[in-house]
């Protein structure tokens, strides 16, 4: 997305355990819960001195955004969600996009066998045909360690943070593409209707990582909410 | 208030469970917990609310487990943890030891300072019903199979199992990781074996974290002891995970360094008589006691010219120990690679000439210059010059090339030779390796080591080329810029 942004200042960061090196004291059993991200995303922000930024997060990193946003409201004046999701896994009267045996499936198939289980999701995920867009997010998920990624998958596919999705102050504007595997419509739909002041923006692109498969889209939705 | 629960209800963590929710009701709203420590984290043991088994916490700033006390959160930051356990921002924290159970009762307001000596009370009437009742809920997994194997091996060894995420480690591991003999958690375990593993070359690391199935061998140094590591990744049908085995090496390393500090020391204690040997020598050959019988002079030729070998050995063997004790101080200045290449087809083509060989120097249109020492380059071209011309069927040229690639320089030393065998390419670069017959041509067996010892201290690379059907070439690959 870089080149499409060129005229504003971006900061980009990894999520502790998504790079291909770890820091000397990673431990994922730290990642419990999304809620440490998000308490070392505002760390960072203090250490470098940002005071007030646009957020931008696709996916699990939406929803680290908002967690930061609730805690620190002052720091963000805008947050931009991109196929974000409060809760993957089905619940009484909520449709997450994964049943508690997909689950299990996914965490399974993860740990027997990492590499396979990455050549077989990293397509799915992507949602459409195109080979560039999956050797990219294939390439990310294979530089994570197995473990890892096995324990960080589960910090995310079994987080649910609706109830918080009230508690977030600052205005958010939500970008979904169709037919994404991992989050359904309706759920953008209850993000809608559970974050105050939100606005819900529908792309044309199809899969779970638009920015990958369709950056162009994604950028002029983007540029559009950032005023230029 | 409640004051003294365990007159009201039986003994055991179901009691326990109703009296945080009787505490949560009486301030409301508010979320009651107890928690144990582990490493920075809290552990809920015990809510007054529904929380996911395992779920951790950071401890808050100003947060004194020890004592009982509250802190106000809405001057600070908190973890964001806490607001996603609640479902609300605490405004207060306040927690009370639970005394000889290390743990505490925490409790967590949305608007109210709990009264914290009210709390220090509770929390002694919990510890009374921990007495009577089980201990916490939290019991580690084990494999008692991987266990009993891992802790029986007389090396220390290290098996993280990556469907479980469970780390089994035996004595030996223990005392490598600093780990002591009680049950550490995992997160000291995994903390303590990245300080390990942060001894490793960056390279390994990236290997490690980029290739999770790849095999990888290395060292570290660990109170003045040295270890080969080998870490492997292990998929059998009910194990998976990675495996790693630590090999005391620190013997074998001594036993180097002694054999390196001798060659070291012999070296230069011969250096000095044997000059003043030589010097004697040129001195009679060129008359200065007087003219020689022709019998006397050709014996003094004999052992003028096995001085000048054994001084070039020498010479040799002061070199390699410099290379590898890291003391081979490079000068390193801007140097046409064309002067650099003619200087080094003057020097050399005297000797090729006398096997009878040429030098033949292919330069490109354009100069390159190149970061780099020109005296130490021109021994590793001497070398390799020297070689070739040696090997060469007389009548034939020894070929010099330069390529230029992007960020990179290759010198190529061709001959038109008998090529090497396969079964030397393997030690070709090591110390004293001689193909059959060659000692006779009068080499150390010392300067293919040592300039591949200059070229790498230069960053570079000196290569044999793989599949040459006529001779041997080797590469110089210098960076460039």
């Amino acid at each position: 997305m870089l080149p499409h942004l060129a005229d504003h200042r971006v900061l980009l960061f990894d999520l502790p355990g998504a790079g291909p090196l770890l820091p000397v004291d990673f431990d994922p059993k730290n990642y419990r819960s999304l809620s440490a991200f998000a308490d070392d995303l505002l760390a960072l922000l203090d250490e470098i001195g940002l005071r007030k930024a646009t957020y931008v997060g696709h996916s699990v990193s939406g929803m680290i955004g908002v967690l930061a946003a609730i805690e620190d409201p002052e720091r963000f004046d805008r947050m931009i969600l991109l196929n974000a999701s409060p809760r993957y896994l089905d619940d009484v009267g909520y449709r997450g996009g994964f049943s508690r045996p997909d689950l299990e499936g996914l965490f399974e198939a993860m740990a027997s066998n990492y590499q396979s289980w990455v050549a077989g999701f990293a397509p799915i995920a992507i949602g459409g045909d195109v080979p560039g867009a999956v050797e990219d997010f294939s390439a990310g998920l294979l530089a994570m360690r197995p473990d890892v990624a096995l324990r960080i998958a589960r910090t995310i596919f079994e987080s649910d943070v609706r109830h918080l999705l009230p508690l977030l102050r600052v205005p958010t504007v939500l970008i979904h593409a169709h037919g994404d595997v991992a989050v359904p419509e309706e759920v953008a739909h209850y993000m809608k209707a559970h974050i105050p002041q939100s606005n819900l923006d529908w792309i044309e692109a199809k899969g779970h990582l638009p920015h990958l498969s369709a950056p162009v889209e994604v950028a002029a939705t983007l540029r559009g909410h950032l005023g230029h | 208030m409640v004051t003294d629960p365990s007159a009201v209800f039986p003994a055991g963590n179901t009691a326990i469970e109703v009296v945080l929710r009787l505490l949560a009701d009486n301030v409301s709203p508010s979320v009651v917990l107890i928690v144990s420590e582990i490493g920075q984290d809290l552990l809920i043991e015990e809510a007054s609310i529904n929380v996911p088994q395992g779920f951790t916490l950071r401890l808050p700033d100003g947060v004194d487990l020890a004592r009982a006390g509250a802190i106000d959160a809405s001057v600070k930051r908190l973890p964001i943890g806490w607001t996603e356990l609640c479902g609300w921002r605490p405004r207060y924290i306040a927690s009370a030891p639970i005394t000889n159970h290390r743990l505490y009762l925490v409790v967590a307001c949305a608007e109210t300072v709990p009264a914290v000596g009210g709390l220090r009370g509770i929390a002694i009437a919990i510890g009374t019903m921990y007495d009577n009742g089980s201990g916490t809920t939290r019991e580690r997994s084990t494999s008692m199979r991987i266990s009993a194997l891992v802790d029986n091996l007389p090396f220390p060894i290290v098996f993280v199992d990556s469907k479980t995420i469970e780390v089994f480690l035996n004595d030996g591991a223990r005392a490598l990781l600093e780990l002591g003999q009680r049950a550490a958690t995992e997160g000291e375990i995994a903390a303590a074996f990245a300080r390990i593993i942060s001894g490793a070359e960056a390279e390994h690391r990236t290997l490690l974290a980029n290739k999770p199935d790849a095999t990888v061998t290395f060292e570290i140094e660990k109170g003045h002891r040295q270890f080969e590591v080998e870490s492997k990744w292990i998929d059998e049908d009910r194990l998976t995970g990675r495996l790693w085995m630590f090999r005391d090496i620190t013997s074998e390393r001594e036993i180097a360094r002694l054999k390196d500090d001798l060659v070291s020391t012999v070296s230069h204690e011969l250096r000095t008589p044997l000059t003043s040997i030589v010097g004697s020598l040129t001195l009679l050959r060129r008359g200065a006691a007087g003219s020689l019988s022709e019998q006397a002079g050709m014996l003094i030729d004999v052992a003028h010219r096995n001085g000048n070998r054994l001084s070039r050995l020498i010479n040799d063997l002061l070199d390699m120990d410099k290379l590898q004790s890291g003391k081979l101080d490079l000068h390193v200045k801007p140097v046409d690679i064309g002067d650099l290449l003619r200087e080094a087809v003057q020097q050399n083509e005297p000797y090729a000439a006398g096997h009878g060989v040429g030098v033949a120097l292919t330069l490109p249109e354009d100069s390159i210059s190149a970061n780099l020492d020109a005296d130490r380059m021109l021994q590793v071209l001497a070398n390799l010059i020297s070689n070739a011309a040696k090997f060469s069927p007389a009548g034939s040229d020894v070929g010099i090339s330069v390529a230029i690639r992007p960020q990179a320089l290759r010198i190529s030393i061709s001959d038109q030779g008998p090529g090497i065998s396969a079964e030397f390419r393997e030690r070709l670069f090591t110390r004293f390796a001689q193909e059959g017959g060659t000692a006779a041509k009068g080499g150390t067996g010392l300067g293919l080591a040592i300039s591949k010892g200059i070229v790498e201290q230069h960053g570079g690379r000196l290569s044999l080329k793989p599949d040459t059907s006529i001779g041997a070439t080797f590469d110089i690959d210098l960076p460039l810029g």
